[in-house]
Parts: structure tokens; sequence; C-alpha cells
């Protein structure tokens, strides 16, 4: 991994098109200004780390869906009759 | 065997091999791009819609070109009535530029094997679709104080008794 020192106000140019410039150094915080092409999402790494996690485990989802569907029956009666509105037809 | 998720009267209909409901024919019209791909699977830009069955919440996410790849789907708004999905301007730009377009949010929803009960969905990575262009993204909620392992039977669970442990309570916000 490169490793790179930085002051406020400077920046690191990545590409022709990836420019990121430290705004302010606040402690233990870092805060970072980042300038991309559109069609390049920025986001914050953790976040997008769960996301892709998240997707990967819910790939493996199983071919048979009817346990999860009938326990969802019952999820959905009781949230009726906790809304006050009783309407099981099963 | 699933079903397709809206009938039409469309003819033109594409051939999907799927690992677990064998092969399909759906209208060409319920196919759905995904320009940028999922998080974590950046090939597979084209799926379709597979209804799990009737009055089932669950909707199949299928790939078209991986038989193997399938995501379980739903609408979240069914369990979390006031979640809402704030799009960037980068979004609406990949969405539904003119704004004028129907968008239709779907959660991924996470089935643990041999544990369903303790299903989750993802709040914070939602599938927002274009219902007329069927142009869609995986939106990422940065900001959000939604979960992404949403309890799907939390609601009902925390306040039963008899809740499974394992199903991981938070209250319901």
């Amino acid at each position: 991994m490169l490793v790179l020192a930085r002051k406020v106000g400077e920046a690191i140019q990545i590409g022709d098109g990836i420019t990121i410039y430290v705004v302010e150094i606040r402690g233990k915080q870092v805060r970072l200004g980042i300038e991309a092409p559109a069609h390049l999402p920025v986001h914050r790494s953790e976040v997008y780390d769960r996301i892709r996690e998240e997707n990967l485990q819910a790939a493996e989802a199983p071919g048979d869906l009817g346990e999860a569907f009938r326990l969802w029956g019952e999820g959905k009666g009781d949230r009726l009759a906790g809304a006050g509105k009783q309407d099981r037809r099963d | 065997m699933p079903e397709q998720a809206n009938r039409t009267e469309e003819t033109e209909t594409i051939t999907v091999q799927t690992s677990r409901f064998g092969e399909v024919k759906v209208p060409v019209s319920q196919v759905i791009h995904f320009p940028q791909g999922l998080l974590g699977f950046p090939v597979d830009r084209y799926f379709v819609l597979l209804r799990h069955r009737r009055d089932s919440p669950f909707l199949w996410l299928q790939s078209l070109a991986n038989p193997h790849l399938a995501f379980v789907i739903t609408s979240p708004m069914q369990i979390v009535p006031e979640y809402q999905v704030k799009l960037t301007n980068e979004d609406r730009q990949d969405l539904d530029p003119a704004g004028d377009d129907p968008l239709l949010t779907y959660a991924l929803v996470t089935i643990p094997r041999g544990n369903p009960a303790a299903m989750t969905m993802n709040l914070i990575g939602p599938l927002v679709v274009n219902g007329r262009t069927r142009v869609g993204k995986q939106v990422v909620l940065s900001d959000s104080t939604y979960s992404h392992r949403q309890p799907v039977l939390a609601v009902t669970r925390a306040e039963s008794p008899a809740a499974p442990e394992s199903a991981g309570m938070a209250a319901p916000p």
C-alpha cells in the first residue's frame, strides 16, 4: 500500500479524474474532500463492506422458501392483530 | 414453482436457466438491468423477478447469466412502514433522470440456512428499480440509521414471550 503524508489543504491525485483533499484535521478525525467522476460511487468503506457482505450472505438463500413463508404468515397475522386489525384468513 | 411477477399479454419471452427452479420462461419486459451490478456481484447485470408463489411476500431476483445466483427480495415497507430511501442526485440521475417514473423499492432478504426464523433484510442497501425502464440500482444509504440486518419477524417476536432468542430482537423504531 502506498502511504503518503499530507497537510490540510493538500491533495492526492488518483489517475485523471480523482482528487482527494485533506479538508480538516480535528483530533483523531480527518475530513476529506473527494472529487470523482459521477460513475464512480464514493462511500464510507464500512457501509460499503457491510452491504457487500450482506449481499454475499443473501445469495446463499435456500431454494425452498416454504418455512420462511410460513413464519412470515404467522408474523403478519400477529402484526395485524397488534395494530387492531383482525384480518386473519387461515 | 415460481410464477411471473406480472402477467402480461406479451409473447416475447426469454428462457432463463436457474439452479433452483430449472428452466423458466419470462417476458422480456420483466428483465431488470442493473448497470452497476450489486455490491460484491459486479459481473451480473441482468436479472428477472420471479414470484415465490401467490400471496407470498417474497420475490426471487434471478440472474440471467448465472443460474446459481438468485436473491430473495421483498417490499421493506411491509415490515417497516415508515421506511424511506433518500436518493442522492447521482442515484436520481442513474434511475430516473426526468423524475417522473415510478420507482419500486425492494430489500434483499438474508435467510440463514436451517434457521429461517432469523431472517433479516438489508435496509441500508435497498434495490430501487424504475418501473418503466426496468433499470435498477443498489442504493447505498450512507447516513441512515437503518440496519443492514433488520429482523423480519421482529415486530411479532419482540412482544411474544415465546420469542426465540436467536431471532436477535431489536426494538421497533
